[in-house]
């Protein structure tokens, strides 16, 4: 055991040594939760980072799924102990932005970085405009960003008789397509994972009605009241709950648990984030088809655009100034277009850049890779409106699970849609005022 | 009774109580206090913004419609639990304690299903039970019946329980079967000399003589019930369909560590505190006079 001791010891010695030679680098620890192909990704576009220069290492930590690594960062912030920057779900966009004196803006973090040609309008205007204050100044640094796309069986479409190489553009003609499909024998045509997302949020702004008052919660966190319980929400909460009797539409349960229908062949259509793109190609044993999301015709100005889900990067507090040079190294580097060529190749999900995309239209990268371009299609469909450039709640987790129970309850004829949606505006309603009093915005 | 005398030197008592105690300071009467201050206060995730609201988180609790329905799933849930269990294990210990041939056997895959974890329980009764690839659906829409625990609320609550029950039968049969085997076999013979029957001898002399293991068993499957069940419940439906399966554990979990509202999760954890505190004491003062020792 001593000598075991000595060895080490004396190979310590050896290493702090040789490392004497260079000033050590200066440590950025970053949390995520990326796993999987992602999870990859992420570590070899630090590593390259870090191999590109010797001043800073950027230090990749795994911390469990979004809520965790939010739930983890919050409990070490209150310990004094948050790292210098960590990785946030959409979602959680609000509370960072009510946590001011947590935070340090990734604006700030820039010009002090000395990136004096960052702001909001190198971004995609979707994505830049959803993580910008009011001012138009970037808080966060986007990371991954996706958009529900609708996936579709092509084998499946062939036996009932539709083209294969035309997915419904519109509800009506899902409703169509899907009664042919139940035809042929099948026993659903169409299911949705993350039905708040879909059904309820990115609906509103794919056909340009607001979710809530206060411009869908950027304007402020005080006095945000729900809208939802609108006549178009209602159309299509009605129209999935009468098409679930014939088939047409089958609940599968919360979060991306519908998945399995689809990937077993049980569903021949459903609605997914693109962000899936890769893991589905890879799991699924037939022709696989990818389109915008449905819309409802007639209605003025529609599709609008589509906004993103994902995650994006927070910078915490309580550093020193070189580590947040370090920091604005990183993100300069990980705006690069080839490393956002890299992150969308591997990963899935879409270049934040306008300078990535453009780089990714030249290369011919979305030909080559059909389907790939269909979320960010959706996302750059229009210049984004009030109603579309995302919506940013506090308590938006909480306001979630209770939009999720209220459609369960629609799906499940525990309430019918009219009572599901007035149940999940008053609770959410309730969320609303909750958070601007526990932020302290309340008047 | 060892007499106080027994221990002569008390520095050595309160050093062997010492690391019990210790455990018991700073998992449980801390953060219990903490819940209890925290339950007065409304404040952000973050912590920076933090305000004294004396008992509106209470307030707030009891007019929300789904806490009080989460109090109801509580109850529905353990009640069932608790009887399911109860009845369960002594049904097996009984039966078991008949059994000549083969008895390690029946006793050891009876005790099986507490070693297994409530997560990994939640896991393969969500396989079996699957609508989409689960075994039973399978089964069950070939009689007719259209199962489908995501969207109908009884079958989910069903589900749950039974999976929770499962898990604890074995608890309680190990505790029955050791009472049956420590009964006084000379009351029993002389019953059955006599002419008692085997229901007869059961009813009248067996069960009121396993009425102390019983009591002490009804308040570990209710805490049990309460407390344990969350990773089964966490697996399989997430609270769902609809709340349909949120106990109040669940819902502290969901609104704390999921919704990051302190306030009324702290004030919650307090409620159940309460409840459970109250349950005892209850069942201590009246349930425990009937107990026969």
């Amino acid at each position: 055991m001593r000598i075991l001791l000595v060895i080490a010891l004396g190979l310590m010695m050896t290493l702090c040594g040789y490392a004497g030679a260079q000033p050590p680098p200066i440590r950025i620890v970053f949390w995520h939760s990326l796993a999987g192909k992602p999870g990859f990704a992420i570590n070899k576009i630090t590593h390259d980072f870090n191999q590109s220069q010797h001043k800073y290492k950027v230090i990749n930590m795994y911390k469990g799924d979004y809520n965790t690594t939010l739930t983890e960062l919050i409990a070490a912030y209150r310990a004094h102990k948050q790292p210098a920057m960590s990785q946030v779900l959409e979602i959680g966009t609000a509370t960072m932005m009510a946590a001011k004196p947590a935070i340090v803006p990734v604006y700030q973090v820039m010009q002090q970085g000395g990136y004096q040609h960052f702001n909001r309008r190198v971004f995609l205007p979707a994505i830049g405009l959803y993580y910008s204050n009011a001012k138009g100044q970037m808080m966060a640094m986007p990371l991954n960003a996706s958009s529900p796309v609708l996936y579709y069986n092509k084998t499946i479409f062939k036996k009932a008789g539709l083209n294969p190489n035309h997915p419904p553009a519109t509800w009506p003609e899902l409703a169509k397509d899907g009664r042919k499909i139940i035809k042929a024998g099948y026993h659903c045509a169409y299911t949705s994972t993350w039905l708040s997302w879909i059904q309820l949020e990115e609906f509103s702004a794919w056909n340009n009605i607001p979710f809530t008052t206060q411009a869908n919660g950027f304007a402020g966190v005080n006095k945000v009241k729900a809208l939802y319980d609108n006549s178009l929400v209602l159309k299509q909460i009605t129209a999935l709950t009468k098409w679930e009797k014939s088939g047409i539409f089958q609940y599968g349960g919360r979060g991306d648990n519908a998945q399995t229908l689809f990937t077993s062949g049980h569903c021949a259509m459903f609605t997914q984030s693109s962000g899936s793109r890769g893991s589905l190609l890879s799991s699924v044993q037939f022709a696989m088809g990818m389109a915008p999301m449905p819309y409802w015709p007639k209605i003025k100005n529609t599709p609008q655009n589509s906004i993103i889900g994902g995650a994006s990067i927070w910078v915490m507090r309580g550093y020193s100034p070189k580590v947040y040079r370090g920091v604005a190294a990183f993100f300069h580097y990980l705006m690069r277009p080839k490393v956002q060529a890299f992150w969308q190749k591997e990963t899935g999900y879409m270049v934040v850049t306008k300078a990535a995309y453009k780089a990714s239209l030249q290369s011919g990268y979305y030909q080559r890779n059909p389907g790939s371009d269909v979320a960010i299609k959706e996302l750059t469909n229009k210049p984004p409106t009030a109603n579309s450039r995302g919506i940013r709640l506090g308590n938006y987790l909480q306001i979630r699970m209770v939009n999720d129970t209220a459609l369960e309850a629609a799906f499940s004829h525990q309430m019918t849609p009219k009572q599901a949606l007035r149940y999940a505006e008053k609770h959410a309603n309730h969320l609303l005022a909750r958070f601007a009093e526990m932020t302290g915005t309340s008047s | 009774m060892l007499k106080r005398s027994h221990f002569k030197v008390k520095t050595l008592a309160y050093l062997l109580v010492l690391p019990q105690m210790l455990v018991t300071v700073v998992f449980f009467f801390w953060p219990a206090l903490k819940a209890f201050y925290e339950s007065f206060f409304i404040e952000d995730p973050f912590g920076i913004h933090h305000h004294f609201v004396w008992f509106r988180n209470f307030v707030e609790l009891f007019h929300s419609s789904d806490y009080l329905h989460s109090l109801f799933i509580t109850f529905v849930f353990s009640l069932a639990v608790t009887v399911l269990t109860l009845f369960g294990g002594l049904f097996f210990a009984v039966l078991a304690d008949r059994v000549t041939k083969g008895r390690t056997v029946y006793q050891s895959l009876l005790i099986l299903p507490y070693a297994v974890a409530p997560a990994i329980a939640g896991v393969l009764v969500r396989f079996l039970f699957d609508p989409a690839i689960g075994i039973f659906p399978y089964w069950l829409d070939k009689i007719g019946y259209h199962w489908n625990y995501n969207t109908h609320a009884s079958q989910a609550l069903f589900l749950v329980i039974i999976t929770a029950a499962w898990q604890q039968i074995s608890y309680n049969f190990i505790f029955y079967l050791a009472s049956l085997k420590s009964l006084p076999h000379s009351v029993l013979e002389a019953a059955s000399l006599d002419g008692a029957g085997p229901f007869r001898r059961f009813f009248t002399i067996t069960f009121p003589m396993l009425s102390p293991i019983t009591f002490f068993l009804v308040i570990i499957n209710m805490l049990y019930a309460f407390f344990d069940t969350f990773g089964i419940i966490q697996v399989m439906t997430q609270g769902g369909p609809a709340n349909a399966t949120q106990t109040m554990v669940y819902k502290v979990y969901q609104d704390g560590f999921l919704g990051l509202d302190f306030g009324s999760s702290s004030a919650q954890s307090v409620i159940l505190m309460l409840v459970i505190v109250v349950l005892t004491v209850i069942q201590f003062r009246y349930i425990e006079k009937k107990v026969h020792y």
